[in-house]
Parts: structure tokens; C-alpha cells; sequence
């Protein structure tokens, strides 16, 4: 019997003993069944802000875990080797959903992090395990590319506590000639998140000749200040050659800074510059008084003055999840 | 030059009927088998497999602690 599985909006219609195009979701006997739960086959504890996230627990560690397979195929896919495998391919390690707060708690994590491939794949595993880090007293962070149905992505967002999307550019070319994807459902994702109160951070790749021209960049900016408001903040993130994206370029500097203007005069109050090291690329400013809050440097924190959520200067709540 | 036999050149009511609904039949059933057959397998949430089909491990607590080498 074919299965058709309407997790995300590809809808793959999967024959028996085949898998749909995430490579994870597989058709045993007329049931669909998630192969990877409860085995990630990359385990770590990273910093909040290698996700990136700058505005959700700064300068604490997250345990950050995925499992093999992804529902997008990027040609510059920096983590090729485990989102464009099959399972077969791959060790993994059993660990339940139970056993996650508890490893977190071990390492002193305030957090976990589904990441790495896409937690929207391990749809179940990424469920099952937020509800127990939840009850830990734990929190949940996705990293995704909001490639999903809308029904499963509000009931995922109701058990978790921050996301952090990437809008890999605001044209359907680029998603379908990049991706094997299309545009609109990930802005549907981050309608709808925001829509349910959980904190959000985009990113954006910036990669040479596809998607870093002016126009691109402000039509980008502008869509997150109409339908997200001004203080979500909007990563930058610079592009290196990988996978089979090695005929390009790294992103130049001046490309990043000038998108940080672009962005800035959009109305945008918290835009960062990732995977490089430029002036004030990763520190947070009051967008009130202009004070400086939180200095960072890589994935390192180095000063932090913000004083239950506000700005300690003029008081300005300042958007996010703080300590 | 002789004329045919004009009740074997038109269809009369009845045959007429008969191979509409022939025509629709060889066209509705595997249709609605089709549909019926989409329609019943639509699935969101998967079944929790208990087989890693792949190499299983069991997991390096000394790597955990390391930050990982991939992005994100």
C-alpha cells in the first residue's frame, strides 16, 4: 500500500520498503515509520550562540543533537555528510527521549537543541523528547529551515521554546533551484511561530550572485519588519564553498556589512554578522539608547548587562528569553 | 447504389445508455480505487521505529562534552 506522508509540504507518496525524500520516514509493511527515533548519531554540547541564537539563554550551553536525513537537499549544505545520508550509512547511538534532560542536566545544559540536519524530520524523536525535557524543567530550542505542514509545526511549536529559522533568500527560484524546496511554506512557519508566542531568530546565507543583491536583501528585510516586527533578530551568516556549491566565492566582508545597512534601515533593531569577525558582527545595542549589552566574540560572551530582559540604561525590554 | 440498413447504423436509447455507462465504469472505478487507495494512507505522524537501520553505537560521553563540527 503507498503512503502518503503529509508531514512537510513535498507529500511524498512512498512505496512499500522505500523512504520518502528525507531518507527517515519509511513505508514497512503499509505504516509509515520514523527510523532514526531515539537515535541521534551526533551528540554535543555547544554554545547557545553557535546555533545562532543571541537572544535566547546567552552564554549558555545547549546539548544539541540530530539524527541522519533531511526534507531540503542545499547544494552548499554544510552538514552534507550526516542530511544526505541514508541511515545505513550512518552510526547512531540509541538514547531516548528520557535519557535527554538527564544528559543535558549532566554537562550543565539550560537547553537542547534539535539541529545540525532538520528536527522537522525526526518529527517524533524532536516531540517526544521536548516533552520530556519540558517536564526537566529544560527548554527546547529547533534549528530548521521551517520546511513543514502547518498543522505538525503548530503542534511542534506548542512544546518548544525557541526557533531558529533560516530564510535562505525571499524568491521560490532560489528555493527550488538551491533546495529542491519552495518559499512559501517557511514563511507560513514563521507566520505561524510567531503567531504562538515562541522566540524566534532568523538567518540568512548570504551566497555570492544568488541572493546577496540590494534588492533581494531589503525585500528580505522588509517582509520580517511587516509580518515579524522589527525586533526579531536577523543573522548574516557568510557563505563558504562546500558540497557541490565549490564554484563560488566566500561571501566578502563588505558584502555582510552593507546588508547589515541594508537591514538596519529596513527598521530592523538586532541584525548580526556570522562566520566572521567584524566590528560589533555579534554584539547586541539597546535599539533606545544605543548602549551596548551584550559583547560577544565567536561563540563566547564576553560582557552581558541586561537586567531581566531590560536594558539596564533606559529600561527598554529588550526581545528575547533571558536568564 | 443500395442503401444501408438504417437500424443498424443508429444506436437506439437503450445501447446508447449501455455504453456510457460502460465508458464511465471503465473510467470511475480504478479512479475512485485510486483515490481511495491516497486518500486512506494519508499519514502526519510516523510510527516510533525500534530498529536503527544502520550501525548502531553505543554513545562516546567524551565526545558529547566536545562542541560539535557541524554547523549549527
Amino acid at each position: 500500500m503507498i503512503i502518503r506522508c503529509d508531514l512537510c509540504p513535498k507529500r511524498c507518496m512512498i512505496e512499500p520498503g522505500q523512504s520518502g525524500e528525507c531518507r527517515i520516514r519509511v513505508n514497512l509493511d503499509g505504516r509509515l515509520v520514523a527510523v532514526t527515533y531515539g537515535h541521534p548519531c551526533t551528540v554535543h554540547v555547544d554554545p547557545i550562540e553557535k546555533k545562532p541564537f543571541f537572544h535566547f539563554l546567552p552564554g549558555t550551553t545547549s546539548l544539541s543533537l540530530a539524527t541522519v536525513g533531511c526534507n531540503l537537499h542545499c547544494k552548499n549544505c554544510q552538514n552534507w555528510e550526516i542530511s544526505q545520508q541514508n541511515p545505513e550509512e550512518v552510526p547512531a547511538s540509541p538514547l531516548s527521549p528520557a535519557e535527554i534532560p538527564k544528559l543535558a542536566a549532566a554537562h550543565g545544559c539550560r537547553s537542547v537543541s534539535y539541529t545540525y540536519t532538520d528536527p522537522v524530520v525526526y518529527y517524533e524523536y524532536t516531540a517526544d523528547s521536548s516533552l520530556c525535557v519540558r517536564e526537566a524543567g529544560l527548554k527546547n530550542a529547533l534549528v530548521t529551515a521551517g520546511y513543514i505542514n502547518r498543522e505538525p509545526w503548530t503542534e511542534l511549536c506548542r512544546k518548544v521554546d525557541a526557533v531558529r529559522i533560516d530564510l535562505k533568500a525571499l524568491t521560490d527560484k532560489f528555493y527550488q533551484d538551491i533546495c529542491g524546496a519552495t518559499l512559501q511554506p517557511v514563511l507560513d512557519s514563521l507566520i505561524t511561530t510567531r503567531s504562538l508566542g515562541v522566540h524566534i531568530e532568523v538567518i540568512n546565507l548570504l551566497i555570492p550572485t544568488l541572493n546577496d543583491s540590494d534588492r533581494e536583501i531589503r525585500a528580505l528585510c522588509q517582509w520580517i519588519v511587516q509580518n515579524l516586527g522589527r525586533e526579531i533578530p536577523l543573522h548574516f551568516s557568510r557563505f563558504f564553498p562546500n558540497y557541490q556549491m565549490k564554484n563560488l566565492p566566500p561571501t566578502p566582508a563588505s558584502a555582510l556589512i552593507r546588508a547589515r545597512e541594508i537591514a538596519r534601515s529596513a527598521g530592523l533593531y538586532y541584525v548580526y554578522l556570522g562566520n566572521i569577525l567584524v566590528p560589533d558582527g555579534e554584539n547586541t545595542f539597546c535599539p533606545e539608547c544605543g548602549d551596548l549589552l551584550i559583547e560577544r566574540r565567536a561563540f563566547e560572551v564576553l560582557k552581558n548587562t541586561i537586567e531581566n530582559g531590560r536594558c539596564p540604561r533606559c529600561n527598554r525590554q529588550i526581545y528575547g528569553v533571558w536568564l | 447504389m443500395q442503401s444501408p440498413d438504417i437500424r443498424r447504423v443508429v444506436m437506439s436509447r437503450r445501447g446508447f445508455l449501455l455504453r456510457i455507462t460502460a465508458l464511465c465504469a471503465v473510467i470511475a472505478v480504478p479512479m475512485a480505487r485510486w483515490i481511495r487507495q491516497t486518500e486512506d494512507t494519508r499519514v502526519v505522524q510516523a510510527l516510533r521505529g525500534r530498529y536503527y537501520p544502520g550501525p548502531v553505537r553505543p554513545l562516546d560521553q567524551e565526545s558529547v562534552s566536545r562542541p560539535g563540527k557541524w554547523a549549527g
